[in-house]
């Protein structure tokens, strides 16, 4: 691994190295595959079940307790020194504002916000899935973390390809299970084999690697 | 032979010794770009063993280059290990004369 003396690279390597324990792809990939499984319970009109209407926010709880548990104790602690950062400061606001936006869309398509959503109003699924795309990209060249830029493109080419196919009118349901699950399914599958891998890089002797002064 | 010059190549025989090693020049290279680490961050970094980077970093605090302190962070110890004044100038000071070695003699 070369070593980086520049903040500016430290901090990268830093994001770089804890986004290497696949949490983030098995959260947005449980996200996806939990708005699937939310799109089937819709088109049949069922009732959804609590943990499925919260779902995403139930997955914060692991993704949170994993980062601080099991990631940032294998992988160190830096703080860096105050920068007058516009260029940070542009992004940061530039990703709240992204996220808020998005998860105000979700809030309203689960909750079915009376006024805004109804059975005559739909989101254009273009926009749907065009926004998941670049708020996909978004966050991986934010945060380094590419392979988030892969599953937004998967996610984005997995619409027009189910309306293409006619998946939707032969397998009798929406189409967004199949888009969204499936590439839900093989981004968690891939977060799975990052943490296994992390876990072997960085294993649980290394927790208790700590300064031990010489003796005189 | 320019004196500057032989100044200049001289400096890297009375270059300081306890920064002149080059596990701890990436050590204070490291911890002179950022306000403080934790000791497991700086061995992911440097790729030193345990031992070792104990080795350097009791070298560096009896120079009183670093400071090194224990805390406890979610009830596990955790060493924070930051560049002192001391450091920071000795390391500034290094760095001018290993240039002008560089220079003298590219």
């Amino acid at each position: 691994m070369q070593i980086e003396t520049n903040p500016r690279s430290i901090e990268k390597n830093l994001i770089f190295l804890q986004s290497r324990d696949g949490m983030i792809d098995m959260f947005f990939g449980l996200m996806l595959v939990i708005a699937g499984i939310n799109s089937l319970f819709s088109w049949y009109k069922w009732d959804e079940p609590w943990y499925l209407r919260y779902g995403i926010i139930i997955l914060l709880i692991p993704f949170v307790l994993g980062k601080i548990l099991v990631t940032a104790p294998r992988t160190g602690y830096v703080r860096m020194k105050p920068v007058s950062g516009g260029r940070k400061q542009i992004l940061t606001i530039f990703l709240v504002i992204s996220l808020t936006l998005t998860l105000l869309l979700f809030a309203v398509k689960i909750f079915k916000v009376p006024g805004i959503y109804g059975e005559t109003v739909s989101f254009n699924p273009v926009i749907e899935f065009g926004f998941l795309v670049i708020l996909f990209s978004f966050i991986a060249w934010l945060l380094g973390v590419y392979s988030l830029f892969f599953f937004g493109i998967c996610v984005g080419v997995a619409w027009p390809v189910a309306h293409m196919t006619g998946l939707e009118t032969i397998a009798g349901m929406p189409a967004e299970v199949f888009t969204l699950c499936l590439p839900g399914l093989i981004m968690t599958a891939f977060g799975i084999i990052r943490l296994i891998r992390f876990l072997k890089k960085f294993p649980k002797e290394n927790l208790k690697s700590d300064y031990e002064p010489e003796k005189e | 032979m320019n004196p500057k010059k032989n100044s200049d190549i001289r400096s890297i025989i009375d270059a300081d010794k306890i920064i002149h090693e080059p596990a701890r020049v990436v050590i204070l290279s490291l911890l002179n770009a950022v306000e403080s680490v934790d000791f497991v961050f700086l061995m992911n970094q440097t790729g030193l063993t345990q031992g070792n980077l104990s080795s350097h970093l009791s070298k560096l605090e009896s120079a009183a280059y670093i400071n090194i302190e224990k805390t406890f962070h979610l009830k596990r110890p955790r060493t924070l290990i930051r560049i002192s004044d001391k450091g920071r100038e000795a390391f500034r000071n290094y760095l001018t004369a290993m240039k002008g070695f560089f220079n003298s003699i590219g």
